[in-house]
């Protein structure tokens, strides 16, 4: 299901059908700082590019849980070249902006 | 910018192969040795089973992986080093999303598998694995784990209590989260709980369920095949409980979950 648009600038971003951002992903948000700056470095990644680069033991153990509440905030998205190939992320504008306020 | 180097640390300086402590899993994809013995479908199961491991969330036998892999027959051996920036629990946890992402990514191409996770020297590198790590996590996917689940070794399972012990919220640390307790004490993984941080969780939910029932109708004149799969209902049905979605339970009057969290004694 799509993110709305519309919600992504709220506290809680939501699907198109109203499922809303998990709690439990929130305290990952502090991560931003450690791992958007990789993420634009790298342009396209996928879960290894990106977890071969993150050094800190206790950074790169909850990598999962990152991922998926910056996708959640609109901040990188899903880029994969074709449906059945590994899952490739992108930095999106709304991650360059809020790598640029950080 | 560095890189790690997780093979290039089972070398020394000389060349020579070494020992490292390490998290380990080994993983047995149930079902294969069938699939590859299918001479009308056998093409077609590589495929598959080569899309399950290297074309979903991660690619589990890339080679500059950060999680050294080999792949032996119908089992996988993962390693994650531990160093000095990465301790005991951090591999461990990280090993506990890793095994959930696989076990996922497998579930979701039809494929369950049972294993073990145990902590302590470990060697791979150029197609060799070797190490005591490796034989404990053998022995326990051979012994303990019985059904498709992936479980912890006593030592595993000793360190992330010893690490809950130490934080204000234990409920809310990752090895809380991840794992779970079967009605036989065994701790698991509780793989169906990585669904829960996806934008749309609830239609790969709906997928596993009807896998599922697809492979409890396919087994049921072969009852030990088929306990497999009842137990894998009965954990689905479990998730579907904690989740709130009875709508998503696999109807099925001899599949009765009683599983428990992971917390301190």
């Amino acid at each position: 299901m799509p993110l709305n648009l519309a919600t992504l600038d709220s506290d809680t971003p939501r699907t198109t059908d109203g499922r809303a951002y998990p709690d439990h992903l929130r305290a990952y948000e502090s991560l931003d700082a450690d791992l958007l700056p990789l993420a634009a470095l790298l342009g396209e990644f996928t879960y290894d590019d990106i977890a071969l680069r993150v050094h800190s033991g206790k950074v790169r153990s909850v990598l999962p849980r990152w991922l998926a509440s910056a996708e959640w905030r609109g901040l990188i998205e899903r880029r994969d070249p074709e449906m059945a190939s590994v899952r490739v992320n992108a930095i999106t504008p709304r991650g360059v902006a809020r790598l640029e306020r950080i | 910018m560095p890189e790690a180097e997780p093979r290039g640390a089972f070398v020394d300086e000389d060349g020579a192969p070494r020992l490292l402590r390490c998290v380990v899993l080994f993983l047995d994809i149930l079902g294969v040795s069938d699939l590859a013995l299918d001479r009308a479908r056998r093409d077609r199961n590589l495929v598959e089973l080569d899309r399950a491991l290297r074309r979903s969330s991660r690619d589990f036998l890339s080679e500059d992986s950060p999680w050294p892999s080999a792949l032996l027959s119908d089992s996988l051996v993962v390693a994650d080093a531990t160093g000095p920036d990465f301790d005991d629990v951090a591999a461990l946890n990280e090993m506990l999303f890793q095994t959930g992402i696989l076990q996922l990514q497998l579930a979701s191409h039809g494929f369950f598998a049972r294993g073990a996770i145990s902590i302590g020297p470990h060697h791979v590198h150029d197609g060799m694995v070797f190490g005591p790590a490796l034989v404990e996590a053998y022995r326990l996917e051979n012994r303990k784990a019985v059904n498709p689940r992936v479980v912890l070794s006593r030592e595993a399972c000793e360190i992330l209590r010893s690490d809950m012990e130490g934080v204000s919220a234990p409920g809310e640390t990752t090895q809380a989260d991840l794992l779970r307790v079967d009605q036989d004490g065994v701790v698991f993984i509780d793989y169906l709980k990585v669904l829960l941080d996806e934008v749309d969780p609830i239609d790969d939910l709906r997928r596993h369920r009807s896998l599922v029932e697809a492979k409890l109708a396919e087994t049921r004149n072969e009852s030990r095949k088929w306990g497999k799969y009842r137990w894998v209902a009965e954990y689905h049905n479990d998730f579907c409980e904690r989740l709130d979605r009875d709508d998503l339970r696999i109807d099925n009057p001899d599949v009765s979950p009683g599983f428990q969290g992971f917390s301190l004694p």
